[in-house]
């Protein structure tokens, strides 16, 4: 097969597949919430009917509001949280399909991913603003502090598997997803290198909810306290922008994790093609054990964190990511490389 | 603690003739153990009333425990201040005293007592919104209950003079 | 601190936080809040008013409805202020009764206002906890008054039912219920991580505050005041209860620094407290009959004769509701006078909010547990634009929304 047919398969049923996936996993994320609360909770379906609603009903937009900015926000969230999708899962998909090829070797650069991370919050920081309410500011101004201080020990993780890679893989490129993929950050480790990893992993258990903006790190919404801050002013088809673009980057997050921490396929695991009646369903079966991975990592990062805290104030939620959350992050980058295989290397 | 007597006594040779009248009167409540509690009803000249609540702080800081009540009649109203005193000390033995005083109705004015007791402010401007009594020296001279462009005279619990018709 | 720019928020009077309308306005720097402002009076429904044209034995359902969750504590304090003013002596079962009542009452209003706060910090698997929790004392009250929230038990001279048989029976149920209960909640209002997080030292009411202010009931217990009505001032069954005493932080040997963490102390410690006095009810009730004077119309004709003041105070859920009621030979009252806990309190939320963040508004402000229902309740307002209708347009107004409901049905 040519090579962009390949890729643009890829592409396209990412993004299919990821809506469909990111507004189900909302679904589940409020039945299982729901479940925690005694309550009955709304059906799974529910996040797709909201989004029908809202794209069918009127969309207000403020008359002191800066209109390009407050219409082009939810665009641009929504655009990047699908880029940021694609970035992540197509090096995945082709590392577990097996397909190789020079092309598709540096395909999803860390870094990109990183910015690609902050482009939907800085669309909603934007959005916020040019809303021209308080409560939209403050919740703009909350959300560039949580997107701060998550930074460090995002950028930490990242360099940390950056050198990993270039010694576990000196062929391929360091930054690269593909690369990390195909060599799990366990492999060739001693016994201070897993604890690393374990502390980096466990750092990601609170960056995903402050990514994705959950509680105990929803400051920028605070439903009680600033009335849904940066949405506020935000109805019909732009708030559904926002949904979408949020369950989008939720799943995006949620498979980064996933891809970094836990790629191991089922063919790797269980060594070999798996074969049944003859057909070689290898592939399908791969896909299965993602999933299931990714609603792992959600349900434990999203849904069981936010039932289970009260909503931090915004001076916590910086004091907990620069001091404790930085200082985990670091501990695993500084134990991977005193790690004596890497050390020996 | 003092007794209500103790207190009129004191309170009378502080205050002389500004102390017009008072009453103790006894309420027994319990069923096993029944309580006895003394209530003490002062009448005062208006002149004296800030006076005295400085004095009686002194004795024991006062709590307000309801709104002033009021008495209207042909020429004065009536306000009615229910204190308590000994509030918080345990063991039934608070005494509500009930301070009262008659303001005439050519003359509106009191005067407010919210440099003893702070926590009077909103009872305050809640008279003066509702009887249209002004009281001087009032910290926040704003309405509190009633809207801010509600018209002049009006005046919710005054209803023989406040306009207000039926129809 | 010249030069640095505020700016103003406008929080309420709607508002997802709040539960009634009031309206805040607080000057902000940042997150930081420098000054607060209230403005008041946007359920104002003229009850004082109306409670002048109305006769004793109606006035106290009108008063049940001032508030909904403090729907025994206004005509408590009412009854209490008549019986006092007419010296009517309420028969001994009655009075312990209406502190079971009372007390069934301040349970189901503190699991509620637990559900509220930790709503309001945005936790609300503990909100869904405690009003889970809280339904078996709403089904016990509906057991014994046939109603969820205004229970319509008292009258003037005592109560109007009795509680025997099954009745007793399901009370006792709840009683066990919350006594195997108890630990388990105050393990998680007292000790979760998060909670405590954002409720220590913060919304500070300080002793000599909540002195001068006037705060009552769990406000001003959390800053070692130990204000409590039923304590200080002898009603219905509460003197014979020989251990009865205001709780305050000290009770678990906490020094009362009367910020948010010591109200809700203060708050689940009386949520014990109520149990054992209902217990205590329970087991000591004596026989007898449960109203002075049964016919209404006898008990309006008797107060009629009276020309007296009356004081009735009674120590709510929130705090002390305070009545002062003047009888003047009528069938109405000429005066009645109304005060919510909410009412003493309100003063007390501007040291609260001094230096606090934005994100402390909310709970601070559900801190004291308020009623704004019971705080406004004198005049005739309505809707935008604070229009104002007279009495007789709005009973005019009534009257026809009424007929038309009459006609569609």
């Amino acid at each position: 097969m040519n090579e962009l047919t390949v890729f643009l398969i890829m592409v396209i049923s990412t993004l299919i597949g990821g809506i469909y996936l990111g507004l189900l996993g909302r679904g589940i994320d409020r039945k299982i919430a729901a479940k925690f609360q005694s309550r009955i909770g709304p059906p799974i379906r529910q996040g797709f009917w909201d989004l029908k609603k809202l794209m069918l009903k009127q969309t207000i937009v403020p008359e002191n509001s800066i209109t390009w900015v407050f219409k082009g926000a939810p665009l641009v969230a929504l655009v990047t949280s699908a880029m940021l999708l694609v970035y992540i899962m197509v090096p995945y998909l082709l590392y577990l399909t097996g397909y190789e090829s020079p092309m598709f070797a540096h395909m999803g650069d860390f870094i990109l991913v990183i910015y690609l991370l902050m482009i939907p919050a800085i669309a909603l920081v934007a959005g916020g603003f040019s809303a021209g309410s308080p409560l939209s500011t403050i919740g703009s101004q909350r959300e560039m502090v949580v997107l701060m201080a998550t930074e460090l020990p995002l950028a930490v993780t990242v360099i940390a598997f950056a050198v990993k890679m270039s010694v576990l893989a000196p062929s391929m490129p360091s930054f690269s997803i593909f690369t990390a993929a195909s060599n799990p950050v366990w492999n060739g480790m001693g016994p201070a290198g897993i604890l690393g990893v374990i502390l980096l992993a466990s750092a990601f258990l609170f960056i995903i909810p402050a990514e994705t903006g959950k509680i105990p790190f929803d400051q920028a919404e605070a439903e009680t306290e600033i009335a849904e801050g940066l949405l506020a002013e935000y109805s019909g088809k732009y708030l559904a922008f926002f949904q979408l673009a949020e369950a989008l980057k939720s799943l995006g997050v949620v498979a980064l994790v996933v891809v970094l921490f836990f790629p191991q396929g089922v063919s790797t695991i269980m060594g070999g093609q798996m074969i049944a009646g003859g057909i070689n369903i290898t592939v399908p079966c791969e896909i299965m054990f993602f999933l299931l991975k990714v609603s792992v990592v959600y349900s434990v990062s999203i849904s069981f964190i936010r039932v289970s805290m009260a909503r931090l104030k915004i001076s916590q939620v910086s004091k907990f990511f620069i001091y404790s959350v930085s200082a985990v992050s670091i501990t695993g980058f500084i134990l991977i490389m005193i790690d004596p295989r890497i050390m020996a290397m | 603690m003092l007794h209500p007597e103790e207190i009129v006594n004191k309170l009378k040779e502080y205050i002389g003739d500004g102390l017009l009248e008072w009453e103790v009167r006894t309420r027994f409540d319990g069923v096993t153990n029944i309580r006895e509690q003394k209530h003490l009803y002062i009448k005062l000249n208006r002149g004296a009333f800030h006076r005295s609540v400085a004095f009686l702080y002194k004795i024991s800081p006062l709590h307000i425990s309801c709104p002033m009540a009021s008495i209207e009649s042909e020429e004065a109203i009536e306000l009615i201040y229910p204190f308590m005193i000994y509030s918080g000390h345990g063991d039934q033995t608070e005494q509500p005293l009930i301070v009262s005083y008659d303001i005439p109705k050519s003359d509106l004015r009191t005067v407010s007592v919210t440099d003893i007791i702070p926590g009077i402010i909103i009872m305050e401007r809640e008279t003066q919104e509702m009887l249209g009594i002004e009281v001087e020296n009032l910290p926040d001279e704003r309405r509190i209950f009633t809207p801010d462009n509600m018209e002049e005279g009006f005046l919710p619990l005054r209803d023989k003079v406040s306009g207000i018709s039926e129809e | 601190m010249s030069n640095k720019e505020t700016y103003k928020l406008q929080i309420g009077p709607t508002h997802p936080a709040f539960k009634e309308p009031v309206r805040f306005e607080f000057e902000v720097d940042g997150e930081h809040v420098l000054h607060a402002d209230i403005d008041m009076g946007y359920t104002h429904r003229g009850i004082e008013h109306v409670s002048k044209e109305r006769n004793f034995i109606q006035i106290i359902y009108l008063l049940e409805r001032i508030c909904g969750i403090c729907s025994t504590s206004h005509p408590m304090a009412y009854c209490l202020a008549v019986e006092n003013a007419a010296e009517i002596e309420v028969p001994a079962r009655a009075k312990y009764i209406r502190t079971i009542v009372g007390e069934l009452e301040r349970l189901h209003s503190h699991l509620l206002w637990a559900g509220v706060a930790a709503h309001e910090v945005g936790f609300d698997t503990l909100f869904y906890t405690t009003w889970d929790i809280r339904e078996k004392v709403m089904d016990c009250l509906e057991v014994i008054s046939g109603n969820r929230v205004n229970y319509a038990m008292l009258t003037i001279g005592g109560v109007r039912r009795d509680i025997i048989g099954e009745v007793a029976e399901a009370v006792n149920k709840t009683v066990e219920y919350y006594s195997d209960l108890y630990s388990q909640l105050e393990d998680i209002m007292l000790n979760d991580m998060s909670l405590r997080l954002r409720t220590e030292n913060v919304g500070i009411l300080t002793y000599d505050e909540a002195l001068k202010l006037c705060a009552v009931g769990p406000t001003a217990r959390a800053s070692g005041l130990a204000k409590d009505v039923r304590a200080d001032y002898a009603v219905n069954a509460y003197p014979d209860i020989p251990w009865l005493k205001a709780i305050t932080p000290n009770d678990v040997g906490k020094k009362p620094v009367g910020d948010i963490y010591d109200r809700i102390v203060v708050r689940v410690l009386e949520i014990k407290q109520s149990v054992d006095i209902i217990r205590f009810c329970m087991e000591n009730m004596p026989g007898g009959e449960i109203v002075a004077e049964p016919k209404a119309v006898k008990v309006i004709n008797q107060l009629k004769k009276v020309k007296a003041h009356g004081i009735g105070r009674y120590e709510g859920p929130r705090g002390e509701v305070s009545h002062y009621d003047i009888l003047d030979n009528n069938e109405c009252p000429v005066g009645v006078k109304v005060k919510a806990p909410t009412y003493s309190n309100i003063i007390s939320w501007v040291p609260m909010f001094r230096g606090a963040e934005i994100a402390d508004i909310p709970i601070i402000m559900s801190s004291i547990d308020p009623c704004i229902a019971c705080s406004d309740r004198a005049s005739f307002v309505e809707g935008e634009g604070k229009k104002t209708v007279s009495f007789g347009e709005l009973r005019k107004l009534s009257m026809e929304k009424m007929n038309k409901i009459r006609r569609g049905l």
